[in-house]
């Protein structure tokens, strides 16, 4: 990032529109701001952080309140009144992915008396940002320049201060420092992992499936036991069946041997119950299909019979309705024939007094009745005579043909129970008696089996519906407990990606640390006016332990430094923390050498303020940048601005140039500045 | 047009009952369905609907009541009027009240296919059975 230019209009101490550019070029990456206390130095770096970061600006324990009331306070006072409006306005360029944008970010205030009402526009490359609506502008620019690591780049003579006596437990220092790691994310990550385990953890009951499941398992248990006892019991059924009838045929044939002419009878018998059964069945199926097809409705002859005649009144009705519109239509149109009559002998008055006549003997031949339709218009003319015809042939047919099937049936049932009763009966002969009851006693033995058979078949049947049932049952169950694995299966799969996040925050801290150290060393070498003395510097993991290794190998607490130099060594870990954050920002340091000793700010000015960035603004008093340190640094700076508060107008004057440079190129360089 | 229904629900117990039924005479249930309801037609009290559960076999109306569809609505609706009730709002329960009725009366009735034709009306078998007589 590279910024380009500042616009400041009426904000601060800077009456109207105050321009500064701010190009720099890789020989002169410095840009000087000198000014004396209260020229609006601070106004200036605190300004550029507020356009970039509105409130965020001022760190995440600012309100919205306390934000406002500073901003209210910056509106620039105007002998008579103070400012209504005010705005700052950041050009810069932003490299991504190979590509240079440029970006222009204005903030602007209105003053509405009792609120502040702000306003941010933000454009790339002249355009509004079509990937962008307006309210993400905000977070853009976050993601942009990360508050956390713009602190790195922005600071000031206090925040130094503060850093050196406190490096170990200040909060700003530890923010930027994660943020810088990359672990503000993975932090972020993990949270959000925790909170997205325990609501699936809440969602899932599969306990509570799982009991359900097993109940319905141990009935299946029992049902399938059940069922397997029924089908022994068949096939047990089944065997002894074929047993018996194994047996009846030998009976059968031994009778046949043995009884002659009563055999020869049986036989007959016999032939004459099989030729029974099949008309006993030809019979059956008879009265199947009457029953099947227009029997009902003979069951019900008195609602059938009212259903047509109600069906014929109507229609009827309706017959009649059509007829009478008819008729009179024609009627009136042959009366409206003029020649009709009067070519006739008779008088017009009495032709007048015949058509009346006519009409109404007409009208009186067909009655209108009531017209109301109830169940006709909800058949068709087809639907109708069919329901005449069905009617018909159950009030009329199946009464006849069923009662013929039923008694031709009936006496032929009642033939094949006598034809039963003399097979059963035994005959005289002595030996063949108790072979014929041996018979009879197994056809009961048959007849009990086959009823037994039957039975358990349907029993089977039963069970077989609900083993089925159950099954479904289970299934369903089984998809519900599988849908909550699943969810328990990504709450796992969540720990799991949470147990790995742990890992990496741990291995990359420890990386990031001993890329600190070794860069932090490198710097802090390059300012400190002890190179010769101190070796290294190291940083202990865990607490962030930071000490500082002299050649002799001892090492000194970074707290047992002196005030200068803990002052040097916090500069030079802002110069390590941003190099490391792989982050090409400008720099921008506000009075940074207070403090120090001529020799420290000799190593800041020749060391630090060419090297620290490709783009290093500076914001100086005369006392800090003086005339000798002006001249070692004139060959870095690329613009100087001189911030002169005229006390007689209330505002601060800027011009091209430090202090006291009589720089011939001054107006020239303010000319450029306005007309770029 | 009538208010349409295509399901139709029995109760548990006629649904016994037809399986029973089946079992005695051979014949299925949407045929049983058709006796019994023309049967609970011809009977002189209405139905009460209150009185059957619906936790029986469902059933398709169409295929309940086959070809002949349009006479059986003729015939119930034809009742619902003689009864001065609205043929199409209670058109269903009592459909389905007959139904039930029905099957249970024609159960109590029927042993096996012989009994038919004890169900029907003794005024329609004697003329036809005269008939029967005379054409032979």
């Amino acid at each position: 990032m590279k910024l380009n230019k500042l616009v400041i209009t009426d904000f601060g101490p800077y009456r109207g529109r105050n321009e500064f550019d701010l190009k720099t070029t890789p020989e002169s990456p410095v840009i000087l701001f000198g000014g004396r206390n209260g020229a609006g130095k601070t106004t200036l770096f605190q300004g550029i952080q507020i356009c970039l970061h509105g409130r965020s600006a001022l760190g995440r324990r600012t309100s919205e309140g306390e934000y406002k009331d500073l901003v209210r306070s910056k509106l620039h006072d105007y002998p008579d009144e103070s400012a209504t409006e005010a705005s700052i306005r950041l050009e810069f360029e932003y490299a991504h992915m190979g590509e240079v944008d440029h970006y222009t970010v204005t903030r602007s205030w209105r003053d509405r008396g009792k609120s502040i009402v702000e306003n941010l526009d933000v454009r790339r490359n002249g355009n509004l940002p079509s990937d962008l609506d307006k309210e993400q502008w905000e977070d853009f620019l976050k993601e942009l320049i990360p508050p956390g690591v713009s602190q790195l780049f922005f600071f000031d003579g206090e925040k130094i201060q503060e850093l050196a006596t406190a490096i170990e437990d200040d909060d700003s220092f530890e923010d930027s420092l994660l943020s810088l790691l990359g672990l503000e994310l993975v932090d972020r990550l993990d949270a959000d992992l925790s909170i997205y385990v325990s609501q699936k953890i809440d969602e899932s009951g599969v306990e509570g499936i799982n009991e359900e499941l097993n109940e319905l398992r141990e009935t299946e248990e029992e049902f399938k036991q059940e069922m397997a006892d029924l089908q022994d019991a068949r096939t047990t059924r089944e065997e002894e069946l074929a047993e018996v009838e194994e047996k009846i045929d030998s009976k059968e044939a031994q009778i046949a041997k043995e009884g002659g002419a009563y055999a020869d009878k049986r036989e007959e018998l016999k032939d004459r119950r099989v030729e029974l059964d099949t008309k006993i069945d030809r019979r059956k199926d008879d009265i199947r299909s009457i029953v099947t097809g227009a029997y009902p409705f003979a069951l019900a002859p008195d609602l059938c019979q009212s259903v047509v005649d109600r069906l014929q009144t109507e229609s009827e009705q309706q017959e009649q309705a059509a007829a009478r519109e008819r008729l009179s239509e024609e009627l009136d149109t042959l009366l409206a024939q003029d020649n009709l009559l009067t070519e006739t002998d008779i008088p017009d008055d009495a032709s007048e007094q015949i058509t009346t006549r006519i009409r109404t003997a007409m009208e009186d031949r067909l009655v209108e009745g009531s017209t109301e339709s109830k169940l006709l218009h909800q058949f068709s003319a087809t639907q109708r005579q069919e329901m005449y015809s069905l009617v018909d042939q159950a009030l009329n047919d199946v009464p006849a043909e069923l009662g013929e099937a039923t008694t031709e049936m009936e006496s032929m049932v009642r033939e094949r129970q006598q034809i039963e009763e003399k097979l059963g009966r035994a005959p005289d002969k002595e030996v063949l008696s108790p072979l014929v009851d041996e018979l009879n006693d197994l056809t009961e033995r048959r007849g009990a089996l086959k009823s037994e058979l039957e039975d358990l078949e349907e029993e089977i049947g039963k069970m077989e519906t609900k083993l089925s049932r159950l099954e479904n049952q289970i299934e369903n169950k089984r998809k519900e407990k599988s849908e909550v694995e699943g969810v328990s299966e990504r709450a796992n799969l969540a720990n799991r990606v949470q147990a790995v996040l742990k890992e990496y925050r741990e291995e990359i801290a420890e990386e990031k640390l001993r890329q600190l150290e070794s860069v932090l060393s490198e710097r802090y070498l390059a300012l400190s006016n002890k190179s010769e003395f101190y070796d290294k510097v190291v940083v202990e993991e865990g607490q962030l332990n930071i000490f500082v290794e002299t050649i002799h190998g001892n090492r000194k607490p970074q707290s047992d430094l002196s005030a200068g130099e803990r002052q040097i060594f916090a500069t030079s870990l802002l110069w390590a923390l941003a190099e490391i954050s792989g982050r090409p920002l400008p720099f921008i340091v506000d009075t940074p050498l207070g403090r120090l000793d001529q020799p420290h700010r000799e190593n800041l000015v020749q060391n630090f303020f060419p090297e620290a960035s490709h783009q290093v603004l500076v914001f100086s008093t005369d006392t800090e940048i003086d005339n000798q340190h002006y001249d070692d640094l004139s060959e870095s700076v690329a613009q100087a601005y001189h911030l002169d508060y005229n006390e007689m107008d209330g505002c601060t004057d800027v011009s091209t140039g430090y202090f006291w440079s009589g720089n011939p190129d001054s107006e020239k360089a303010s000319i450029e500045g306005v007309t770029q | 047009m009538s208010k349409e229904f295509n399901r139709v629900q029995i109760g548990s117990d006629a649904t016994t009952r037809l399986r029973m039924l089946k079992g005695d005479t051979q014949i299925t249930p949407n045929f049983l369905c058709r006796i019994g309801l023309c049967y609970s037609l011809n009977e002189p009290r209405p139905p009460n609907p209150a009185q059957y559960d619906s936790d029986g076999q469902t059933f398709n109306r169409y295929t309940l009541l086959g070809e002949h569809d349009a006479l059986y609505m003729a015939m119930l609706k034809e009742r619902l009027l003689q009864e001065g009730l609205d043929p199409e709002e209670d058109l269903e329960d009592q459909f389905v009240a007959h139904l039930n009725r029905g099957v249970i009366r024609v159960f109590g009735n029927i042993d096996n296919l012989d009994d038919f034709y004890n169900l029907i009306p003794n005024g329609l078998k004697e003329t036809s059975v005269d008939a029967a007589g005379d054409a032979e």
